[in-house]
């Protein structure tokens, strides 16, 4: 009986010591000096925002590799790293822009510059990438029909830059521009081939993979106002969209042979068209507790804190 | 007045033996099905599992080449889940996970088992009939909740609770995920499994012991703690054993708590840890090939680990229930 009372006491003890640290914890967070254990958050291999992350921030190796990373990493889901920097102060991660909430929790600024959907449009927040679209030059291989086409494709490329247009990409969680634009109504003139019926045209989407989630939710929306031509889908990669356009296998019997293709990359020199230039943006936010007073980070922090070389956020002042 | 013996032909004799016949064939059919399942499961699963140490044709991520094959005595003592990239690097290790599993279930069983104990004791002894009947009700219905639901407890309460007490302690935690919140859920879990098998236990225990030292001048309180638990001691060690079982194989709320830590062995608290069935869960439905396979090497692995651990119990219950004699 005594060692089951002094067990009970030793819980009651412990009891009280956690009633205390409330008031400890207010009293910290008052002081101007943070420090602690950097918890570090990270999405698992397959995840394509851990390979965009890793890649932006310069760290290559760290893509596929969790062995490389800081020692007592943990591997969490979006929602999973969203509630962990609402609740652990010491907490880093990051998500995707469209699911940064900053009432909730921090945003890290990148090399200085502010997450917003703003800084990622004009280019100055780098923690992000932009989706290139890209059309044919030449539609003579289509023979009759190459006038059509054509005027699709171009009819496409305004499209994509009205207001309604942009409101579908942005429901695909592609980040634009929302604010500017023309309705589709004062544009469709200009491209009478809508107006047709186009039901006896497929029109051939693909290169990026990860542009496919925003090109699939234009494809029904734009064939609906544009004939309702069958939209065809083979996302294959960024490089395949401008040898599928204008490339090696651009012929019309071609497997990889399409009428607009897409890119998550920059375009490279080679890679020349007419036509091409920026559809959507995704961007993503190295994200953490409110309570951390660190507003900025660099690539080169961002490495050192998931490489394990910067372990206390004592070492941000 | 019937007639019992004008029914007694040897035509509905000989139906009564075919019923009886074909009914016994169907029992011991689906007596055969339930029991291969038992096989399929371990065939399946052994079959699958041991493919990353002899198989050579998993190819690499970049389809440019094939990948060596797991080193088995690696696999199970290295300390570190996985050392180089998926789909390149074939180095798994998986003894810092089974250390970890130990450790947790462990903690589990040192909280669980006193609160367990006199949980049963008060169930079957000292509560009024109607509350005891009332308390077992709610012990079984605790034995009934799924896991994920004692998981996302673990994860709302718990957690919070154990970051407070770090917080307190001065030890910092991820957000609460750590070994003890695991050890915690866990305890929560396999407390009705014991308190409810040891009071089986000491309910069973016949009332001439329980008189006889009554009798002699002890008071209650020493009569149920140095001669009922006494008695009851293998019936409660049979509580234990299957709560360890059900603590070594808890998966879902066991991941959503721990924090699943990447490499190295978790001997403090408040830091995160990982099990052998955390282990396998995470990334199953987002990977291919030996990185999908080898969860079923650890799948193995559990199934060893606890085949060890109740034969060892079973040992050491057979040891304590001699002491009785």
């Amino acid at each position: 009986m005594k060692k089951l009372l002094s067990i009970l006491a030793a819980f009651a003890m412990v009891v009280t010591l956690a009633a205390c640290g409330e008031t400890n914890a207010e009293e910290q967070s008052v002081t101007d000096t943070f420090e602690g254990e950097i918890a570090v958050y990270t999405r698992d291999t397959s995840s394509g925002t851990r390979a965009g992350f890793m890649g932006f921030i310069g760290f290559d190796d760290a893509k596929e590799d969790d062995s490389v990373l800081v020692d007592g990493f943990i591997i969490a889901g979006n929602d999973e790293i969203i509630n962990a920097v609402q609740q652990d102060p010491y907490a880093i991660g990051y998500v995707s822009l469209s699911t940064f909430n900053p009432s909730l929790f921090k945003g890290f600024n990148f090399n200085g510059v502010e997450p917003t959907e703003a800084n990622v449009l004009d280019g100055s927040y780098k923690l992000a990438r932009t989706f290139k679209y890209m059309i044919r030059d030449d539609y003579s291989v289509y023979g009759d029909d190459a006038e059509r086409y054509e005027q699709i494709s171009k009819a496409y490329v305004a499209y994509i830059q009205t207001l309604e247009g942009k409101a579908t990409i942005a429901s695909a969680k592609g980040i634009v521009d929302l604010t500017t634009g023309d309705s589709w109504d004062d544009v469709k003139a200009d491209f009478p081939v809508c107006s047709e019926d186009n039901s006896d045209l497929t029109v051939k989407f693909g290169g990026s993979d990860s542009v496919e989630k925003v090109a699939r939710a234009l494809s029904p929306d734009f064939a609906a106002k544009c004939g309702n031509f069958v939209p065809e889908h083979n996302h294959t990669g960024s490089s395949n969209a401008w040898k599928g356009l204008i490339g090696g296998n651009s012929a019309i019997n071609d497997g990889l042979s399409i009428h607009i293709g897409f890119l998550s990359r920059d375009f490279k020199d080679s890679e020349v068209a007419n036509i091409r230039g920026v559809i959507a943006a995704d961007a993503i936010v190295a994200v953490g507790n409110l309570q951390n007073p660190v507003e900025n980070l660099t690539g080169e922090e961002l490495v050192n804190i998931y490489s394990g070389e910067i372990t206390d956020w004592a070492d941000f002042k | 007045m019937v007639n019992i013996r004008e029914h007694v032909t040897k035509k509905n004799i000989d139906r009564k033996n075919r019923t009886d016949l074909i009914s016994r064939y169907f029992f011991t059919i689906t007596a055969l099905l339930s029991a291969s399942f038992i096989i399929m499961i371990v065939v399946f699963v052994v079959g699958k599992g041991m493919q990353p140490f002899v198989s050579t044709s998993y190819m690499n991520s970049t389809l440019t080449g094939t990948m060596n094959p797991v080193n088995f005595f690696d696999f199970i003592t290295k300390e570190m889940w996985l050392d180089g990239p998926v789909g390149q690097s074939s180095m798994y290790g998986i003894g810092f996970a089974i250390i970890n599993t130990l450790i947790a279930v462990f903690g589990a069983i040192i909280l669980a088992v006193p609160v367990a104990i006199l949980t049963s004791l008060f169930i079957a002894k000292i509560a009024p009939k109607k509350l005891a009947a009332f308390l077992r009700t709610i012990v079984e219905l605790l034995a009934s909740i799924p896991s994920i639901i004692y998981g996302v407890f673990g994860l709302g309460v718990i957690a919070k609770f154990v970051a407070a007490l770090g917080e307190a302690t001065g030890n910092q935690t991820s957000a609460g995920l750590s070994l003890l919140t695991t050890i915690l859920v866990l305890a929560i879990m396999i407390l009705p499994t014991i308190t409810a098998m040891s009071e089986t236990a000491i309910r069973s225990v016949e009332k001439p012991i329980i008189e006889g030292s009554l009798a002699l001048g002890a008071s209650d309180m020493q009569t149920y703690f140095k001669v009922v638990l006494t008695s009851a001691k293998s019936g409660i060690f049979a509580g234990v054993i299957l709560g360890v079982g059900r603590a070594l194989g808890e998966a879902t709320a066991v991941s959503m708590v721990s924090g699943n830590l990447f490499s190295g062995v978790q001997t403090s608290l408040f830091g995160t840890t990982t099990t052998l069935t955390s282990r396998m869960l995470l990334g199953i439905k987002e990977t291919t090939g030996m990185d999908y396979d080898i969860r079923f090497s650890v799948g193995v692995v559990l199934m060893a680990v606890i085949i060890i651990t109740n034969f060892i119990l079973r040992v050491a219950m057979k040891k304590v229930g001699r002491l009785d004699d």
